[in-house]
């Protein structure tokens, strides 16, 4: 087990006054309950603590067992003897478990401990501001296996259980278990897993993005218990925020807390007694209008900052979802910005899906028969679409709108045979009898 | 037409499951068998004891010969199958994509010889 030291030239340049306390405010201590306080810290402050903790002793797995050793202790410890900096407790209490378990390994092994003692000259700075982003980096590390980038932040940074993470991403839990361990193993070999780059480069960024959009998409990914699916979904949601965080000057972080945000305040309308509802058939009313106004602020924002070069997918995608959103103001949903929205997408990321909902979007700007049109040429032209169910219930409801309904009868019953997302099934099946 | 999905997996990187482990490995499984079902298309599934308890049988060098253990020595090994009635391939294949066996393991479709 190879533990890397601190390196010195790190935290020389970390002593410049890019560390921080992290802020419980001390006035409030008196009053809390030490469990309700502990459960403050856990749940605002574990990825900054994981992370610190990990940086300092180069192992993800050692800084989890550490932090959940230091908040057991807490527990115990707290409620007769209320420290007055609860999370440098927290972390001082995790590293003195960590350094137990470094020296009872060492009494099992022949080599000298030295080297992989962790360094003391980060002892006083026991977080740093970018410990989160170091965190999430090294779980979407280029080293790991794409597959392997979500369950890794949901377990790591947040915290999440490894069954309720398999059971979502409808894997058996030792398997993921596994799959985690060996991932931790790769990140403790890698010399450089931790670190923040300079200028970090904008693809490690946009795999925790990927990671994260997985998470939240994961029902449509995979056949899931609903249970388990809400849990990480939730969870997403939080990542997304702590990236935001984290990096709060990136458009595309940004775009994505804003994007998730905007399909989130449509969590409780989307789906009715197990059958989907499609946005445009939902009461605005009923959507969550406080995230609404979050993610147009966040949205706005982005827009409004200077930028170089063309805005990414999940700025545009949020963009798009801005659009719908329009509707909980009264207004209709603009078609027409909807429909260049798609083209700027599919000309940064093409998608089977973005191509299809281009072509909804023009026919609801236009006329169904020209997004028909456009659809027939996107078939012709990528054989691969006749097995994207997406396409059929496009199809089939622009013939619909046609007049066509043979033709519109047939499409609907490929994308229902096409179809495996239980909900979106149902809703097909209803638009027979409509 | 019915398809069969062989589902392989590497059976050495699993110890036998705990009882917690078992029961999150037949929600996981339930869901899609459910998913299935509620599509029309389940047709059968069936899992199968490790392949050090199998047997293999052939006459095919004029007598009877019984092997202990399986046809072939592989690293991913028969684990259990699922048929399904599709309308067509693609339909076979999109089910496919969304067993859980896909993820760690291999499934391969195979359509019957038997009808169309």
């Amino acid at each position: 087990m190879p533990r890397r030291p601190v390196r010195q030239g790190r935290s020389a340049r970390l002593s410049d006054g890019r560390l921080s306390r992290i802020d419980v405010d001390p006035t409030t201590l008196e009053s809390r309950p030490p469990h309700d306080l502990l459960t403050q810290v856990v749940r605002e402050h574990r990825a900054r603590l994981v992370g610190g903790l990990a940086r300092w002793c180069g192992d993800v797995q050692l800084a989890e067992d550490g932090f959940a050793d230091a908040v057991e202790r807490a527990l115990m410890a707290w409620p007769s003897d209320m420290p007055r900096d609860p999370t440098a407790w927290i972390v001082t209490t995790a590293r003195n478990r960590i350094r137990d378990i470094l020296k009872s390994a060492e009494r099992t092994r022949t080599t000298a401990l030295d080297e992989r003692t962790p360094h003391r000259a980060v002892e006083d700075h026991y977080v740093r501001d970018d410990d989160t982003l170091a965190l999430m980096l090294a779980c979407a590390h280029p080293l790991l296996d794409r597959a392997v980038h979500a369950p890794l932040i949901l377990q790591v940074v947040i915290g999440s259980q490894t069954t309720d993470i398999a059971t979502a991403f409808a894997l058996p839990s030792a398997t993921l278990a596994k799959r985690l361990v060996r991932a931790k193993q790769r990140l403790r070999a890698a010399p450089d897993a931790f670190e923040v780059p300079e200028g970090i480069p904008t693809e490690r960024v946009q795999s925790v993005l990927d990671a994260i959009y997985a998470a939240y998409s994961i029902e449509w990914l995979r056949v899931a218990p609903t249970d388990a699916v809400d849990l990480v979904t939730e969870q997403a949601i939080h990542a997304s925020q702590l990236m935001l965080q984290a990096l709060p000057g990136d458009h595309e972080v940004r775009g994505l807390a804003a994007l998730l945000l905007y399909l989130h305040s449509r969590r409780e309308t989307r789906i009715r007694d197990g059958v989907l509802v499609p946005a445009d058939e939902q009461d605005p009313a009923q959507w969550d209008h406080e995230l609404i106004r979050r993610a147009e602020g966040l949205l706005r924002f982005g827009l409004a900052r200077p930028r170089e070069g063309t805005p990414g997918p999940y700025e545009l995608q949020a963009a798009i979802q801005s659009a719908h959103a329009s509707r909980s103001g009264g207004t209709q949903v603009p078609w027409e910005t909807v429909a260049r929205l798609y083209d700027a997408l599919i000309l940064v990321t093409p998608s089977k899906g973005a191509s299809v909902a281009r072509a909804v979007a023009i026919a609801r700007a236009a006329e169904a028969g020209i997004g028909l049109r456009i659809l027939d040429e996107l078939g012709t032209g990528d054989a691969s679409l006749e097995a994207f169910q997406p396409f059929h219930a496009a199809r089939a409801a622009l013939l619909r709108e046609t007049g066509d309904r043979v033709a519109a009868d047939e499409a609907l019953e490929r994308a229902i045979a096409l179809c495996t997302h239980a909900p979106s099934r149902r809703h097909l099946e209803a638009l027979r009898s409509r | 037409m019915q398809y069969t999905f062989l589902l392989y997996s590497d059976h050495s990187l699993r110890g036998e499951p705990t009882p917690a482990e078992l029961e999150q490995e037949l929600a996981v499984f339930g869901a899609y068998i459910g998913a299935l079902q509620e599509a029309g298309v389940f047709v059968s599934t069936d899992w199968l004891q490790p392949t050090e308890t199998a047997k293999t049988v052939s006459l095919a060098s004029g007598e009877a010969v019984v092997h202990d253990g399986p046809f072939a020595e592989t690293h991913e090994q028969l684990g259990g199958t699922f048929v399904i009635n599709a309308p067509d391939l693609d339909v076979a294949l999109e089910w496919a994509k969304k067993c859980p066996v896909a993820q760690y393991g291999k499934v391969e479709v195979r359509a019957s010889a038997m009808e169309g």
